[in-house]
């Protein structure tokens, strides 16, 4: 297990690597430059000449990617184009607000989605199945942008309940922003624990468990979900990690401080340090969840469980007979 | 009969739930309780606490440095800060920190400072601190604080502590509206120099900072020994909000008490019609036009841009574009409306389709795709792009409208390498009449034209460097004229700035550069 955990860590380095190239090379095809957006009215083409020296604009492309390579491989994301601050202090002062934002829109959706899922598969072909479907059907189509707004103006404008925006108060700033945030998770999530219950419930095994006289709650509970829970849980795990990437839509409305938006402001300003070094950080979270998703895979699934094992015991035995 | 009792149970538990969250929140408030009662003639008392939210960013404190000179930094510069002179309405240098100023020869000016001031960390105020904040506006190269200032000065001496002479190494005749704009604001070298980033908002100003967050709020406290006239509110908060429908619920909520930014479509209307509101407005000096790129093939022929400017119908862009929210020029010359030395005497091309296809059919333009260029920073000017590439169309021009943001729009119409046509773009105005030089000289980033005529360079080379007014007026005046029948560039409008804000606020003092005012805001209370 610790060697998958190893392996899967070491993958980071290429897809780190990958991910880097084509984003500080898309953001050097983008028209413009950071010293566009620095370029008052009255300066002078030698004035704008040295800022190009500056930011190593004058210099190919392949030159500066090099240099901030060399940067990446000591450790240093380096510094932002425009405000000179440390990359990895910005990010780290805006990370926590997005997590809670995904991590809540997370815990929204579960304490919504699996139960209304579990509903729908019991009540297959009913009216509160379709109720349900039209649900996630409207979740998974409508803008979380557009929610986002229409939750403003009901909670915060109307009813005053909640504030329009901003982070200052927990836990009234984060609640409409991670509800926003958790529409489709819970629309996608709902739908596949719909999906996967229905297929274990017309298993023999809970036929059985039935004619034993378990009862329905302990039949849904103990066998049925156990058996659902994997796709589930990958669904639930890809969701999370495109929640984080793409808050920026929701921390623009809400006015969140969060690394979505600084993202996006890195990308309007052409800093491409600052742009890179963002969307590096989000992919090694994005890997790392994908990573505790199939650990957990590994606690729910015990069959999966001795797959990551069961490379090691191979080669126990091996030795074994061997030596013999 | 138990599924029914289920469900029954299940509802009145939403119920008690929804119940409970409502009652748990804020009263829905739609008219603040602070907002004074009109028939009260009671003495005038004041909010102490004031929340402004604003669009735009503040994304460091560290104004020396490129990057980081939005418009809510030279805000704050006027809240945190002074600067040696101070510009009235009508445009006349009153005393700020120098008290005294005089040069003979435009080369060398003579500052005497007050001898009463004290910095937010209590170091007296002297001429060091100019010498410290001029010379490193010097050296600050790529910033605009270098281009508009540091870049005239040579050396700056301190003649004792309360007497400053500034060495410029040009003769500049903007030199004194430069040093009454934010840019200018004079820091102190003790705290500066010890903490690079904290010690920059240390000033003399009338507020003194007490928190920052990178583009998210500031939070300042009157300064109590301020030199000058307090402000009457105590706190001063400003909040950074992308969203322009937040900007304007927060301020119906009565969370904020003004906001800026806010939608001249959408929000300007209800807020003027409104009586729980006030529209504070001014007009931007900044002026929109429409340019020529003068190295193209086909916008470099002159029947062209005449068949262009025949079809512009300003008033229809305003109402259209700005809800009516801007001010229509009347005629040809290219000078800020908010700025006195307007050539009044330039007639502008009528409105004429007739004209225009005349000067079509004259023109060189054989049926190829005129691009129109303009940044969507800018909503309005891309509802004009699309205005005019209607009217183009109707006289037989193909023309296509791209748009791009700003840096998109910087890139493409770079000097010497000018891949534009036809561009929309605002120009503004913060240095008064001096501004007119970066769009007509050749190789300054404003010349979105690459427009270049020998006569009009000489002149403007002379205008920086003459001191007396009344030639300099007319050497701007044979500018403009010279200008207007190139045709490079074809004024529009200009547009109007406003700000929403709750009943009773004012002392806000509206800026044509958009560098508006605040650190005397106030609200009247019951």
């Amino acid at each position: 297990m610790i060697k998958y955990i190893i392996k899967r860590v070491l993958w980071l380095i290429p897809t780190i690597a990958i991910v880097s190239l084509i984003v500080y090379f898309l953001m050097d095809l983008t028209p413009g430059t950071v010293v566009d957006t620095m370029i008052s009215g009255d300066m002078s083409q030698e004035e704008i000449d040295e800022l190009y020296r500056q930011y190593d604009l004058d210099k190919p492309v392949i030159y500066r990617y090099g240099k901030y390579m060399l940067g990446l491989l000591r450790g240093d994301l380096g510094l932002s184009q425009t405000t000179h601050t440390s990359i990895w202090k910005e990010f780290i002062s805006k990370f926590p607000n997005t997590i809670v934002l995904s991590l809540g829109g997370m815990v929204i959706a579960c304490l919504i989605a699996i139960p209304l899922g579990i509903f729908a598969a019991r009540h297959a072909g009913s009216i509160s199945d379709s109720i349900t479907t039209g649900f996630t059907l409207i979740g998974m189509s409508m803008p979380n942008f557009w929610l986002g707004l229409l939750l403003i103006i009901v909670f915060s404008y109307k009813l005053g309940i909640f504030p329009v925006g901003g982070a200052d108060s927990f836990p009234m700033s984060y609640i409409l922003p991670a509800f926003s945030n958790s529409l489709v998770m819970m629309a996608s999530t709902t739908r596949q624990t719909r999906s996967s219950m229905l297929d274990n419930l017309r298993a023999d095994y809970l036929r059985t468990a039935r004619a034993k006289g378990v009862s329905e709650r302990n039949v849904i509970k103990n066998h049925a979900l156990k058996n659902a829970w994997i796709p589930i849980i990958t669904t639930i795990g890809t969701s999370l990690s495109r929640t984080m990437a793409g808050s920026a839509v929701i921390e623009t409305v809400f006015s969140f401080p969060g690394v979505g938006q600084l993202t996006i402001d890195a990308v309007m300003r052409r800093d491409v340090t600052m742009a890179t070094g963002c969307i590096i950080l989000t992919t090694i979270i994005y890997v790392l969840i994908l990573l505790l998703v199939d650990i957990v895979y590994a606690f729910v699934d015990p069959r999966i469980r001795s797959q990551y094992t069961a490379g090691s015991k191979r080669r126990i035995n091996k030795k074994e007979t061997v030596s013999v | 009969m138990k599924k029914v009792k289920r469900v029954l149970s299940l509802i009145l538990v939403l119920v008690m739930l929804a119940g409970m969250l409502t009652a748990c929140g804020t009263p829905a408030n739609n008219t603040p309780s602070n907002v004074p009662d009109n028939g009260n003639a009671a003495e005038a008392k004041y909010k102490e606490d004031i929340t402004i939210i604003m669009d735009g960013s503040l994304p460091s404190l560290n104004r020396f440095q490129t990057g980081v000179e939005t418009n809510a930094c030279q805000r704050l510069n006027w809240c945190l800060f002074d600067r040696l002179l101070y510009e009235d309405d009508n445009g006349n240098f009153k005393a700020s920190l120098a008290t005294d100023w005089s040069t003979e020869d435009g080369l060398v000016y003579t500052f005497k400072l007050r001898d009463d001031v004290v910095f937010h960390n209590g170091e007296k105020f002297k001429a060091d601190d100019v010498v410290y904040t001029l010379e490193r506006a010097r050296d600050a190269s790529g910033t605009t604080m270098n281009t508009y200032i540091g870049k005239y000065i040579d050396h700056v001496e301190a003649v004792g502590d309360y007497e400053v002479k500034v060495y410029l190494n040009t003769v500049y005749s903007g030199f004194l509206k430069t040093m009454s704009i934010p840019y200018a604001s004079i820091s102190n070298r003790k705290a500066c120099e010890a903490d690079p980033e904290q010690g920059m908002a240390v000033g003399t100003g009338p507020w003194k900072l007490v928190n920052y967050v990178a583009n998210e709020s500031v939070k300042m406290e009157r300064n109590e020994n301020y030199w000058g006239e307090k402000p009457k509110t105590k706190t001063l908060t400003w909040k950074f909000v992308k969203e322009a429908l937040s900007r304007m619920l927060m301020l119906e909520k009565g969370e904020v008490q003004a906001a800026l930014g806010l939608s001249s479509t959408a929000d300007w209307p209800v807020i003027e019609k409104d009586d729980r509101y006030e529209f504070i407005s001014g007009i931007n000096g900044g002026v929109n036009y429409v340019c020529f790129n003068m190295t193209n093939p086909i916008t470099s022929d002159i029947n062209f841009r005449k068949a262009v400017a025949s079809v512009m119908d300003r008033e229809t862009y305003v109402e259209t574009g700005y809800n009516g929210y801007a001010t229509p020029f009347t005629d040809g010359a290219y000078w800020s409306l908010s700025v006195p030395g307007r050539n009044d005497k330039i007639p502008m091309i009528p409105f004429d389709t007739a004209k225009a296809k005349e000067y079509l059919a004259a023109s060189n333009y054989n049926g190829e795709e005129v691009t129109i260029s303009v940044s969507t920073t800018t909503a309005g000017n891309v509802t004009v792009a699309q205005l005019l590439q209607e009217a183009l169309i109707g006289i037989g021009v193909n023309a296509k409208v791209n748009q791009t943001d700003a840096s998109g729009l910087a890139a493409l119409t770079m000097y010497g390498e000018n891949k534009s046509m036809i561009v929309i773009n605002i120009q503004p105005w913060p240095l008064g009449a001096m501004n007119l030089t970066a769009v007509f000289t050749p190789g300054v980033a404003d010349n979105r034209a690459s427009y270049s005529n020998d006569k009009v360079t000489e002149l403007l080379q002379k205008v920086v460097v003459e001191i007396d007014d009344a030639k300099r007026d007319a050497m701007f005046k044979e500018i403009q004229a010279l200008a207007a029948e190139d045709l490079a560039y074809l004024p529009m409008f200009c547009r109007t700035d406003g700000i929403g804000a709750l009943k009773g606020v004012g002392g806000i003092r509206m800026q044509p550069s958009g560098f508006h005012d605040v650190s005397y805001i106030y609200m009247t209370e019951k």
